[in-house]
Order: C-alpha cells, then structure tokens, then sequence
C-alpha cells in the first residue's frame, strides 16, 4: 500500500512543475485583513493541533503503515503476487487544482524481498484564467529490496526512475519537467506493539536541478480487523 | 517543504480495500504551497 505514497509524490512533482508557469496574482490589498489573519491562524493551529493529536494517540503503539501515504514501508507483495492500486488524487494551490484520474500503480512481488513497480496516471490541471490541461503522466518504474529481512528492524532501498512515458505530451503542455529524476530512498520500521514506525530517508537526483533530499516519518495502527490509520510527516529539502 | 498527512486503509473484501487520505503542506520555500491534498483510491491484492 505504501507504494501509493509514492504517488503522492510523483504528483506533487507534477503540480510543483505546474505552478512554476507564470501567473497572475490579482492582490486586493497589499496586507491581508484582520478576518483573513485570524482564519489562517486558526487553521494553522487546527492542523498543529491534529498532528500533535495524532502523534500522541499513535505514539503509544505503532504499526507499518498500509494507508495511502508517501512514507514507503519496507513491505513487499509475497512472492508472485499483484498488488494494484487505482486512484483518483487531487492537490490544490492557490495557482491551480491538479488532479489524476485514474493513478494506475502496478507492484508485483518477486520472492521474499523483492517488489516491481510501474506507476502512470492521467493527468489534469485546472489554473485561474487558463484553459484545463490534460496529458498522460511520465512513468515511474522502481524495484525495492529489502536488504535486512529482520521482523523488528527490517531495511530496504527503493530506486526509482520517472521518466517521460512514450507518446505522452504532458512536457510539451508543461504539466511535467524535462529530463529523467532518479531518486534512491531507504526505508526502515519498527515494530511497537499493534502499530509501528516507518521511516524513510533518501537523495532525488534531477537532470536539470539541485539533488533534493526526502525524508518520511509514518505512524499506523490497525483498528480491528478492516481498519488501519496512519499519520506522517513529510519533507523535502535541497 | 514539510507537509502532514493522515489516511486509511478499509479492508471491504478479502483481497481489496478502500483507500483515503488528506493532508496539506504546513510550508514551501521552493513552490506554491499545497493547501489540500486528497486520494481515493482502490487497491486489489491478487
């Protein structure tokens, strides 16, 4: 499940290409009003407050997270099974609305540690002014390989290429970037009691950009039988 | 950029579920930030 994480953010590369496109901002006035100040404090609040909140009902017990995520877990289909996940993925901005449909992410399970991914989608950016952009995605293709295949410290490196998918024209609607983007993330769990931690730490390299780092802390815990709940966070940085 | 998510994962079958989660950007340096992020998903093990 964790490779629908991985989803999330190939689209936000998607929708940070986007909103690198010029735009017009209409300003009303040069400082926000008293009102607009106080709703982003309290939504800013809201959210620190939820995180926190989250933080401590998953700290107590932990487990690998399955919930659509970006944080991968070191989990892999078992051997000769098919692990597909079809997705509808929205992102909005104060520049555009993104979203996909369908994401199509295909995993297929070699062994006890090995999983191939290929992941497209469809894409389509709706912008202020603009005129609604749609075009298939680049493809993304990855092995993971769990390296320490330990039930309690398990660790495994997940190489990933995105490149453009043949006969795509996102590149030339400017709904992707040029060039190929490599990234190289290792993934680490622990098991506390019912839930766990996974963490998740690693390079992206860019053809044409600065090499970016990636790093992912995810809490989950399941709720009877059906149910599992994650919360992470997520950052990027140059 | 540091972003927060929270999902599920619903099992409705033996070998599917239903997958959801939302989030946002707390910041941004390098682009605009993400004000809401959202999947709905389905996902077959087979």
């Amino acid at each position: 499940m964790r490779a629908l994480l991985a989803q999330s953010s190939f689209l936000r590369m998607k929708s940070q290409t986007l909103e690198s496109k010029p735009v017009v901002i209409h300003r009303t006035y040069l400082t926000p009003p008293p009102l607009i100040n106080f709703v982003r404090v309290v939504t800013w609040y809201s959210w620190t407050f939820l995180g926190y909140l989250s933080f401590v009902v998953f700290i107590g017990s932990i487990a690998l997270g399955r919930p659509p995520i970006e944080t991968e877990d070191t989990g892999t289909p078992d051997d000769g099974k098919w692990e597909i996940n079809t997705a509808w993925t929205y992102t909005r901005s104060s520049r555009a609305k993104d979203s996909t449909l369908p994401t199509l992410d295909v995993n297929y399970g070699i062994g006890s540690s090995i999983q191939l991914k290929y992941e497209i989608a469809g894409l389509e950016r709706r912008a202020a002014g603009e005129k609604i952009q749609r075009a298939i995605s680049d493809s993304i293709a990855g092995i993971k390989w769990r390296v320490r295949d330990q039930e309690n410290f398990p660790i495994s490196v997940f190489p990933q290429i995105q490149f453009q998918t043949p006969g795509s024209k996102a590149r030339d609607k400017a709904l992707t970037e040029d060039g190929i983007t490599t990234s190289f993330p290792w993934q680490t769990s622990r098991v506390i009691g019912l839930s766990s931690i996974d963490l998740e730490l690693g390079p992206v390299f860019h053809a044409h950009a600065d090499p970016r780092w990636i790093s992912g802390l995810a809490l989950t815990r399941p709720f009877g039988q059906r149910l599992e709940l994650a919360i992470e966070f997520r950052d990027e940085v140059s | 950029m540091l972003s927060v998510n929270a999902g599920a994962h619903i099992k409705l079958m033996p070998d599917a579920g239903l997958l959801v989660s939302i989030g946002r950007e707390i910041y941004n340096h390098d682009s605009v930030r993400a004000t809401l992020t959202a999947y709905l998903g389905w996902q077959i093990l087979r």
